[in-house]
């Protein structure tokens, strides 16, 4: 009880100091994460570069250190923190306007619809003609679009509502054909290694992420974390369920409309480069809450700074745990992040 | 803020829930919505609210059109307090209370200082200043209602709409509770299933079953025996209590489809 009651005092008397703090943590990540590696450099040989290519001072650097870290390291780091923002971030969103615990970035089928995407890309060949990885995002993000489309349409029916029950049912049907055929495709493509690159793709991982890539995701991560911040207000008016809503001057259909097709378009962008990281939206804005509480002025930037530091490390463990080869970084999140939500929830129950 | 119907109906699910409802709710008085479960006073009041639009009619506020305002400009004239309001979040009271605020406040979230002494007047106005960083799932039924009547409050209405508020709460809550309300509320119209209770804190009556308004006036015109047993199917003795002095109704049998009348 006491513990609960500290943090939620110090909500009370000033509310921004746990989003600096995660802030400054974040930038602390992110440095670390530049040193750790194959190849384990200094941090101020990482700084030192950092701050040169920056143009803050012109500081001699060694051209291998400076490849590792800004050509090789820092598009990753940066491609890690934007996704996990992104994805805890709509985390949020999703599971305040539905008022659902389980809601996660995937509601509306775009994992499914991604990985079918991918699949017809890393399997069946298509798109030859384009460079792998163009041909993978773009098969993603394709996949994805299609299945967002088919879920809103089977959601709004002819009524045209988004209801919450309906929309995550819709979700869930146009999941299960989607994982069918991915299932088919790998199981017919005759292919040993099929099921492997298939497996490897879902459960996601940064490494491709390059600095024409990274400044894409950086900046649809900022323009969802502003755009939503923006809507803060509104998205605390859910706390008591839609009429509630309504009634404090919320156009619930229209606001409904916007936030679950804007999101989805986010997280199908996020994931056409890193595939279906699982586990960073739907338990970061759970610990974020338990720990900051529902109001959405704190918990959106606290979510996104908090996914962003989870997904830099699960990374950094993704890439450096096992020498010579890549985890699949969902893998490292959900180990890193169930126990860590396990005993959040547990310590909950106590209290 | 007055309001007044012309012609209003509402269907949901390919049904008429309310048929054809003319009225006209007077500024500055405590109506009561009366009828049976499932006549449609629920949805009289979200139609009021601006929750639902009107599937034909027009409903007006003062000499506005309800349809007319934003839906932010709404919620700063009208607020509602719903019939069970519960949450999975752990909001504080004080949290509660703020939500009020929403329709008050700029798209942008950072100026939000000025409204401090707003809430803390509809803490005070409802008496929850006390409760203030009491947890919501820790409070009692009475004091979230309380709790709701301050964000509604905070709203600053010019129009307070009640669903069933006394429901869940003893008898001393339900009394204060609508004590309180009237010393508070600007215009109130308060859905109430307890017919003592209407009598001795409504002005007015309005009397729904099954879809349609069948009496509206002032409550001691409206309540009588004839009514209850037309709307409740319930006989009853409605008359003015000796001591209490207003309007009293003690059923004596009811509750089937054929009733005898006891005059």
């Amino acid at each position: 009880m006491t513990g609960t009651t500290v943090a939620r005092s110090a909500r009370v008397g000033s509310r921004s100091v746990p989003v600096a703090v995660l802030a400054l943590v974040l930038v602390a990540t992110m440095v670390v994460a530049l040193a750790i590696g194959s190849v384990h450099l200094p941090l101020s040989t990482v700084l030192d570069v950092v701050v040169r290519r920056l143009g803050l001072a012109d500081l001699p650097v060694e051209p291998v250190d400076d490849r590792i870290v800004w050509q090789l390291r820092m598009p990753r780091v940066l491609g890690a923190a934007a996704v996990g923002a992104g994805l805890a971030i709509v985390g949020v969103v999703l599971q305040s306007i539905t008022r659902n615990d389980l809601a996660d970035p995937y509601l509306l089928g775009i994992s499914g619809g991604a990985t079918v995407g991918a699949v017809s890309v890393l399997v069946l060949g298509f798109g030859g003609g384009l460079a792998a990885t163009t041909a993978l995002t773009g098969g993603a993000f394709a996949g994805a679009l299609a299945s967002l489309a088919v879920v809103l349409v089977v959601a709004a029916g002819r009524t045209g509502a988004l209801t919450p029950s309906r929309t995550v049912l819709a979700g869930v049907a146009v999941g299960q054909v989607c994982a069918a055929y991915t299932s088919f495709v790998v199981i017919f493509s005759g292919e040993h290694d099929a099921a492997r690159r298939v497996l490897s793709w879902t459960l996601g991982s940064v490494a491709g992420v390059r600095w024409g890539s990274a400044v894409f995701l950086v900046v649809v991560a900022i323009v969802a974390v502003i755009a939503l911040w923006c809507v803060s207000s509104t998205l605390d008016a859910f706390a008591f369920g839609e009429v509630a809503a309504s009634s404090l001057g919320v156009g619930v259909a229209a606001f409904r409309w916007i936030v679950l097709t804007g999101t989805a378009l986010v997280v199908a962008a996020l994931v056409s480069f890193s595939g279906a990281i699982g586990f960073v939206g739907l338990v970061v804005p759970h610990v974020a809450r338990i720990l900051l509480g529902p109001r959405h002025t704190i918990l959106l930037p606290a979510s996104a700074l908090g996914g962003a530091i989870l997904l830099v490390w699960a990374d950094t463990v993704a890439r450096s745990l096992v020498p010579g080869q890549e985890l699949p970084v969902g893998v490292v999140t959900a180990a890193v992040g169930a126990p860590l939500f396990a005993y959040l929830l547990w310590r909950g129950a106590r209290t | 803020m007055s309001f007044t119907l012309t012609n209003v109906s509402w269907e949901a699910g390919g049904r008429t829930i309310l048929h054809d409802v003319d009225l006209k709710i007077q500024p500055g008085v405590f109506t009561g919505v009366l009828g049976p479960n499932g006549s449609g006073k629920t949805s009289l009041l979200h139609l009021l609210a601006g929750v639902h639009r009107p599937t034909s009619g027009e409903l007006r506020l003062g000499d506005m059109s309800l349809a007319s305002l934003r839906s932010r400009e709404r919620a700063r004239r009208i607020a509602l307090l719903e019939q069970h309001a519960t949450t999975g979040l752990d909001l504080t009271v004080r949290d509660v209370v703020e939500l009020g605020r929403i329709p008050h406040r700029s798209r942008w979230p950072g100026a939000v200082h000025a409204d401090a002494a707003c809430i803390e007047r509809a803490m005070h106005r409802s008496r929850v200043t006390e409760l203030a960083d009491r947890r919501w799932a820790t409070l009692s039924g009475g004091e979230r209602q309380r709790v709701q009547l301050a964000r509604a409050l905070a709203q600053e209405p010019e129009v307070l709409l009640l669903d069933e508020p006394t429901n869940h709460l003893d008898l001393g809550h339900q009394i204060a509770f609508l004590r309180t309300v009237r010393e508070v509320a600007p215009t109130t119209v308060a859905a109430l299933h307890d017919l003592d209770l209407a009598a001795a804190f409504c002005d007015d009556v309005i009397v729904v079953h099954r879809g349609c308004v069948v009496a509206h006036g002032p409550v001691d015109d409206v309540l009588d025996a004839a009514l209850v047993s037309e709307v409740y199917g319930v006989d009853a003795v409605v008359e003015t209590h000796p001591v209490a002095g207003r309007r009293t109704v003690v059923w004596v049998q009811g509750g089937e489809h054929t009733c005898r009348r006891v005059s």
